[in-house]
């Protein structure tokens, strides 16, 4: 079992209710990044275009984050999630620094990194992340990469199935329908996208 | 202590739109609402909710609610209150309301709704009820005046009909999303939705035709998140406020290649032949001086449109401007002539299966007092048998006491100084009030006006409220209850007409024999929906109409019973018969000249994902993903100007100047400055002040022309020109905690 996202850009249209529905249900404070939204133009007016992408915790099979812990707080479990537990977690902020995504952050109110577990207590209730749940253009889908039944695996093979940050290797289990439509929107294109991640990761909070 | 969590099914009131909102299953754990998620059986969302419907408890347990009712004791113009028992503000408002009628005579009270307090049918059905039984015709709310209202009235004045037009887009292979704010489009009121919030699951609607091919068209000043992601095929960056001629140069080509649908023509239109000579003039090349758009732009859209069967068109529901019936008559000029008039995939007509609603005892204002609402001359008033007061007619009369000044009035769940043209206008002239009360969630701007203030309690602290859209029948349930002493402004209406002496007419105050009055022309009654739990209930018929080209029925009250190419009712009243393009105060063919000190167009979005007219601004998971006020400008116009990013601004009209930050965006025509409306709103909890709404303040509404309005309807124009001066931070921002 290997769970994994799959979004498709061409229906994101940015209006954060992955980003709010995540913070009411988990880390319950505002800005705080599990889930961001990457949203910049290509081009120049009149020939430009427009791009959001949104931006989760990507459950790498090779997570930065989990390779710098030294408290075994941050570990890959079932499924393969990536998780911290906060139990462990002593507030050292390597994981935040590591993550080239960005998609850790440390909490003010305990000290600890807060990141994505693919609301891992829902799972376990059989429902899904909250983001893909209440995501009202449907754009994002959860399921399991190992079972080629499902959903998941079989929009990726319909759709293709591409994922940011090639250069960092970390192997994301976030795909993305429409990323070469991206790609081809402009020469910069894939440079521009790049460097929304990257200034993405520099926002710690 | 044992936990208790328990799920309460209830309705949104994120973005509070008539009629009916998303379902909501919110999660409550000793009896704290902790957030909410969507309900998955109710058909508009199907388990969906938006930013703002996620923000509920923030909403509910905000900080700055007002809990306990509180009276003026300083000057007007500050926030000097003190607390004051429920007692004692039922008979300030019992004893000013009964001495406005006797020593001055109904019509010198005035009620206005709004919608942070709630704003469903049974709200606006009491609130007008609770007037008209004290014998006042002086109702007034943004949807007749500035909003959807006059949009609708122009589109039934056309083509008849029970309701506006709305795209069948589950059919449709070319969806045209036609903007003329700037933002995502304003709120809806039964008929056209906006993608700022989910209402009607349109999002996904729209995406799930897009991905079976069909096509989309945003025209908009700028590139909205919509047309991102490769979804448009074609953006039109037109110029702010000149729709009218891209409307009208369209039916030119139709007209002129003749795509028109000549047998609906023949059979179901009168005017055409008056139409057709009138339209010759407006040709694409004509239309691009005006919008800048190409005319080529033009005239493939026009064709485009024209030779799609299966086409919507959806316009903003607040089109704001002066010259309204020129755009208001063209579209659905457009629609009819094209033949996607209630047509699969093209705009339908929508018939709820069913009613809820009771008499609003309309025939208790009297005949000769019905005369003297505020507005009575003007021709939608006079169209709408006087049914309601216009604004600016309110605030004339406030100011210049003509026709005479009003001289109480209860303001519910609304913030005029801030969301109405001009503010400083508006704040002077409801000095001139001898009383205010406002019933709302928190402060705001307008309540430096009022005499007293009251806690009023969020939807989700009241109790039933049966909602209907289509045919299905949802219950808007109690989740929490009120904090502090806020109350439902249902009840305290009930009470105030008991106190009144009213109770008769009034449900002897009873607000659940009142629901059941409501619900019951729907032949379900309270016990079955309650048990309906988060299912509702679905009346027969289908939610979305399955009949088509109802004509016989819809245009039977339209003169000939035909489409009004050339409208007989306008002309009959001494105005235009045919769309005759007027432009806005400021274009450059009304104003030769302004675009030497002020050169570039200005509009601001009516509303985004973040926020709801003035209210919604305070709650921190929203304001955190935009947190300033800004005006978004392209990057080489800011660089002529020497902006910069996060550079302060001062934006000045030859109306009034504001002071906000700049947003650079590429996606934007170079000659626009691209506001944003209904920005006061502090947020404590991010360490953000309340910032000024008047002259140097942060709210466009002081940018913009008073006059002149819309002959017709009296909408005034939501665009001015403007010239930018870089500044220094404004005052308000050295109170930031950074």
């Amino acid at each position: 079992m290997r769970y994994g996202l799959y979004i498709e850009l061409s229906r994101c249209i940015g209006c954060h209710a992955c980003v709010v529905g995540c913070e009411s249900l988990n880390s319950r404070a505002e800005g705080s990044g599990r889930i961001r939204i990457l949203d910049f133009t290509l081009g120049s007016y009149p020939d430009v275009t427009r791009w959001i992408v949104p931006l989760p915790c990507m459950q790498c099979e090779h997570p930065p984050c989990v390779s710098v812990c030294r408290f075994s707080a941050c570990t890959r479990g079932d499924g393969g999630i990536v998780r911290v537990d906060a139990h462990r977690c002593v507030g050292c902020g390597l994981c935040v620094l590591a993550c080239p995504y960005g998609a850790r952050r440390m909490r003010p109110e305990t000290g600890c990194a807060d990141g994505c577990d693919l609301c891992r207590e829902r799972l376990s209730d059989g429902r899904q992340p909250l983001c893909v749940e209440t995501c009202p253009g449907e754009a994002i889908l959860f399921g399991d990469l190992d079972n080629p039944q499902s959903e998941i695996r079989k929009r990726m093979e319909e759709g293709g199935a591409d994922f940011l940050g090639k250069t960092y290797k970390t192997r994301p289990r976030v795909f993305y329908g429409g990323l070469e439509k991206l790609i081809q929107a402009s020469p910069d294109a894939l440079s521009v996208l790049e460097s929304e991640i990257a200034r993405r990761a520099q926002i710690k909070s | 202590m044992a936990q208790t969590s328990e799920t309460v099914s209830t309705l949104c009131h994120g973005c509070s739109y008539s009629g009916y909102n998303c379902g909501l299953l919110a999660r409550v754990k000793d009896g704290v609402l902790e957030r909410v998620e969507g309900n998955p059986h109710n058909p508009l969302n199907r388990g969906k909710v938006c930013a703002k419907g996620l923000a509920a408890p923030q909403w509910v347990y905000n900080p700055q609610r007002i809990l306990y009712p509180i009276k003026r004791t300083g000057p007007k113009g500050t926030e000097a209150f003190e607390r004051i028992s429920w007692d004692e503000a039922m008979e300030i408002l019992t004893e000013r309301i009964s001495e406005v009628r006797q020593s001055h005579g109904p019509e010198y009270l005035l009620l206005q709704k709004g919608q942070s307090s709630g704003w469903f049918s049974l709200h606006h059905l009491l609130m007008l009820r609770f007037l008209y039984a004290l014998g006042s015709p002086n109702f007034s709310s943004w949807s007749p005046y500035v909003c959807y209202g006059p949009q609708l009235f122009y589109h039934k004045l056309t083509i008849g009909g029970p309701t506006y037009t709305r795209p069948d887009y589950d059919r449709a292979d070319l969806i045209l999303e036609w903007f003329t704010g700037g933002g995502q489009g304003g709120p809806s009121r039964g008929g056209v939705e906006t993608l700022n919030t989910n209402l009607r699951s349109v999002p996904k609607k729209i995406l799930d035709r897009l991905d079976r091919g069909a096509k989309l068209v945003v025209i908009n000043p700028q590139l909205i998140p919509l047309a991102a992601n490769g979804r448009a095929s074609r953006w039109m960056p037109i110029r702010p406020g000149t729709d009218a001629a891209l409307a009208l140069s369209m039916i030119h080509v139709i007209i002129d290649r003749e795509l028109y649908d000549r047998d609906f023509v023949s059979r179901w239109c009168e005017g055409f032949e008056e139409l057709s000579a009138h339209v010759k003039k407006y040709t694409p090349a004509w239309a691009e001086v005006i919008t800048g758009v190409p005319a080529r732009d033009i005239a493939d859209l026009a064709e485009e449109y024209a030779q799609t069967p299966r086409a919507v068109i959806r316009v903003s529901e607040a089109p704001q401007k002066r010259d309204l019936q020129a755009f208001g008559t063209a579209i659905p000029i457009l629609i009819a002539i094209t033949g996607h008039l209630d047509r699969p995939g093209a705009n339908v007509w929508f018939r709820p299966s069913g009613r809820l609603g009771f008499d609003v005892l309309a025939d208790r204002v009297s005949g000769d007092v019905r005369e003297k609402v505020l507005g009575a001359d003007r021709f939608y008033i006079r169209a709408h048998h006087r049914a309601f007061a216009h604004f600016q007619d309110v605030v004339e009369a406030l100011a210049n006491g003509r026709p005479y000044r009003p001289r109480a009035m209860l303001l519910y769940g609304s913030n005029p100084v801030s969301t109405a043209r001009d503010p400083a206008r508006i704040a002077q002239a409801l000095r001139e009030l001898d009383f205010l009360a406002q019933f709302d969630v928190t402060l705001n701007p307008t309540s430096r006006f009022a005499d007293l203030v009251l806690p009023a309690a969020t939807r989700y602290e009241c109790g039933d409220q049966p909602c209907l859209w289509g045919n299905h029948l949802a219950l808007s349930q109690k989740v929490i209850s009120p904090l502090g002493e806020s109350r439902d402004e249902l009840e305290v209406t009930l009470d105030l007409a008991c106190r009144l002496g009213m109770g008769a007419d009034f449900w002897d105050g009873d607000r659940e024999v009142m629901v059941r009055d409501f619900l019951s022309p729907s032949g379900v009654d309270l016990e079955e929906l309650r048990a309906s739990r988060s299912r509702g209930i679905f009346l027969s018929g289908d939610l979305e109409p399955q009949e088509y080209e109802r004509y016989e029925k819809s245009f039977g009250r339209l003169p000939g019973g035909r489409v009004q190419l050339f409208n007989k009712k306008l002309a009959a009243g001494g105005f235009a018969g045919l769309p005759t393009f007027l432009g806005e105060p400021e274009d450059p063919s009304n104003a030769p000249g302004l675009e030497r000190e002020y050169p570039l167009h200005f509009t601001d979005e009516h509303s985004d994902v973040f926020s709801h007219h003035s209210w919604m601004r305070d709650l921190p998971w929203l304001r955190s993903k935009r947190p300033f006020p800004t005006v978004k400008i392209h990057p080489l116009t800011a660089q002529d100007h020497g902006l910069g990013s996060g550079d302060w601004v001062e934006v000045m009209s030859p109306h009034g100047m504001m002071i906000v930050q700049v947003e650079l965006f590429e996606g934007l025509r170079r000659d626009v400055v691209m506001g944003q409306h209904g920005w006061w709103q502090g947020c404590p909890g991010l360490g953000l002040p309340e910032m000024p709404s008047h002259e140097g303040g942060v709210n466009p509404n002081a940018l913009y022309p008073w006059e002149p309005a819309d002959p017709v309807t009296g909408n005034i124009s939501k665009n001015t020109r403007v010239r930018l001066r870089k500044c220094g931070p404004p005052k308000w921002a050295d109170s930031v905690d950074s």
